[in-house]
């Protein structure tokens, strides 16, 4: 979905070059175990699968049913010791080299998670979304004795909606249907990207809403921001609008020279949630010079936080309403004042001048639905430059929406959310980065 | 019988309970995965491992040994699967439900999975050195550079002919203690050569 060549990608995609001519993958391998979020995937994707030095182990097509077997291949392909050292291909350590890179990290989060979390299960599944988007596996994971024993379930191709996992059901064989079932239907959401797990629990946790693909875009292109920009030093961070709070755990994760970091939102639940998932990372925890965090549950107001900052995110609501229409007198249950209207984006956006640093940026999700109000709402003298050419085009799943009929046909009409062949609904999501022009 | 003997404390359990941990899960389960704790200067022996794995598929399994160098106590062990991660590398248990907790967090070289453990007497058997396979350059490493104190089999003939010999030296001499074990080589891993000593196979 969203390939960047960052500094780390390249060093990477040199290392696999490398490991090519010389048969040795040793490079690659450290720079994996060195760099957790660097995620190989999406260095090997676009080193190219279809090469001959992979023809023995895995192709471009076949990586997907790698996954699915890679229990299994990591012990007869590369463990088992009847092999002769002579006869272990290359290319085979090199996946080997991820798999574990990969595995490692989610079995960390996972026992990370499992410790601030009693309420996580014993047994469910993980959803890994890796980097560039590209892919997401479904693992399922068993604690036994406090270790996650990990096993790939489906692998959903450049996932954009729940509908895509559910559909990927219908790819697997009939256990792993089971397994995914199970999965996908329990209470608990739990989502890796890029070395941060949000774990969800939708009994304890029922007024937070998601992470679905929107935020996970803006997670990925704030890592990818960072490893592009690896010199860069961001000192004071701020999410609003927190909500799941990926977002704000990927600014304490990857900005390692933060000084304060804020995320507030005014759903107490979403600070209470966010609270745990930046506080649960056992190596945020143990960093010697900690970031004063700040989590505050309220409306957002600049005066209140009285400092400006190096980077902002915000994954605001940006689903117009019918004009007339109030949303936080409605008391729904489907997350409607979440995702329902463009007040916060006009917020933020008019408060810029008095929240960022000179150099400071803004990362904000705004939607085809509302570009409209986007460019309206932006002040004068900052620039908008699209974080993603052209955007990326998703299915429009906001159930508050679906279900009401006035405000579906005020969005098609009036606001150009496209209707699909098959029925469904589809908008363009439109990330940004704002900053003084 | 060219077999090994892994070396091991009870570092992280009780007086015994790397042993007791290990046998509970064995009888509960059948089985037990035994990670070889090596040290971070010792290579992992694939040539060996893999002669090892081929005697497991004619036989079933392979007998080796176990060698608390706190205790002085020793065991065998029949060996019926080796995992032995890439050079350099280490992985975690192939089967958390198999192992004991302590491991599930600490990575190992290799690991092998046991369907018996049973306390024996050294003197049961005559052990003789085949290698010290963990060590990188054995050809170039002197005997008397690896004595960690003063081991009385090295003291007298016909060892002490040996001490400025490589260690490649010692291949086929017999192995007089269990002593000589601990004080020799700073290894984990010993390729060795044996037989009972009621002269059955």
């Amino acid at each position: 979905m969203i390939l960047l060549n960052s500094e780390l990608h390249e060093r990477l995609k040199h290392s696999l070059a490398e490991a090519e001519s010389t048969n040795n993958s040793d490079q690659w391998a450290k720079l994996l175990a060195l760099n957790p979020m660097s995620d190989g995937l999406l260095a090997l994707l676009d080193f190219g699968l279809d090469r001959p030095f992979f023809n023995n182990v895995v192709s471009t097509k076949d990586i997907n049913s790698w996954f699915l077997r890679v229990r299994e291949w990591r012990e007869t392909a590369v463990l088992d010791a009847s092999l002769s050292p002579s006869s272990l291909e290359t290319a085979s350590l090199v996946l080997f080299a991820l798999w574990e890179n990969v595995s490692s990290t989610t079995r960390k989060l996972l026992r990370d998670a499992k410790t601030h979390n009693p309420t996580l299960p014993d047994e469910g599944g993980v959803l890994m979304f890796l980097g560039g988007l590209s892919k997401c596996l479904v693992i399922g994971y068993r604690i036994l004795s406090g270790s996650p024993d990990l096993s790939v379930e489906a692998v959903v191709n450049n996932p954009k909606s729940v509908f895509d996992f559910w559909e990927a059901a219908d790819h697997v064989d009939p256990h792993r249907r089971n397994q995914l079932k199970r999965i996908l239907g329990t209470g608990h959401k739990i989502v890796v990207h890029r070395g941060i797990i949000v774990p969800i629990d939708r009994n304890l946790d029922s007024q937070v809403f998601g992470p679905t693909i929107d935020t996970l875009v803006l997670a990925e292109l704030l890592a990818q921001q960072v490893l592009e920009f690896a010199h860069q030093q961001y000192s004071y961070a701020l999410e609003v609008g927190c909500g799941n709070g990926l977002l704000t755990a990927a600014l304490a994760h990857h900005c390692d020279s933060l000084k304060e970091l804020a995320a507030i939102d005014t759903n107490f639940g979403a600070v209470s949630r966010t609270t745990k998932n930046v506080l649960s990372s056992s190596d945020y925890l143990a960093r010697q010079d900690p970031p004063t965090t700040y989590f505050i549950c309220g409306p957002f107001n600049p005066s209140l936080l009285a400092r400006k900052f190096d980077l902002v995110v915000c994954n605001p609501p940006y689903i117009p309403v019918v004009p007339g229409v109030k949303i936080y007198d409605r008391s729904r249950s489907d997350f409607y004042p979440a995702v329902g209207g463009t007040d916060l984006m006009r917020v933020v956006l008019e408060a810029l001048p008095e929240i960022l640093n000179r150099d400071g940026k803004l990362l904000i999700m705004t939607s085809s639905l509302s570009t409209d109000d986007f460019r309206r709402f932006l002040p004068s003298g900052f620039k908008a430059e699209a974080a993603v050419a052209g955007g990326i085009r998703v299915r429009f799943d906001v159930e508050a929406a679906i279900k009401d009929s006035t405000w579906l046909t005020f969005l098609e009409t009036e606001k150009g959310l496209t209707r699909e062949v098959d029925g469904t609904y589809s908008h363009v999501l439109h990330p940004f980065w704002v900053h003084r022009g | 019988m060219k077999t090994i003997i892994l070396r091991f404390r009870d570092l992280v359990t009780e007086a015994g309970g790397t042993i007791t941990e290990h046998r509970r899960l064995l009888h509960g389960t059948g089985s037990v995965w035994w990670g070889w704790w090596a040290r971070q200067t010792e290579k992992t022996p694939r040539g060996l491992f893999q002669e090892l794995a081929s005697t497991i598929r004619a036989e079933s399994d392979v007998v080796a040994f176990l060698f608390n160098s706190g205790t002085n106590q020793f065991y065998s062990v029949r060996v019926s699967r080796i995992l032995a991660a890439p050079e350099d590398q280490r992985i975690t248990t192939p089967d958390p439900s198999k192992s004991p907790e302590y491991y599930h967090r600490a990575p190992c070289p290799a690991w092998f999975l046991l369907t018996s453990l049973e306390e024996i007497k050294f003197s049961d058997f005559t052990f003789y050195y085949d290698s010290f396979p963990t060590i990188s350059n054995q050809d170039q490493t002197r005997i008397g550079n690896v004595i960690d104190r003063l081991i009385p089999s090295f003291g007298q003939e016909p060892l002490s002919a040996l001490i400025d010999k490589p260690l490649s030296a010692l291949t086929d001499q017999q192995i007089v203690s269990l002593d000589d074990l601990r004080n020799l080589g700073g290894v984990t891993l010993w390729a060795v050569r044996t037989e009972p000593e009621d002269g059955s196979a």
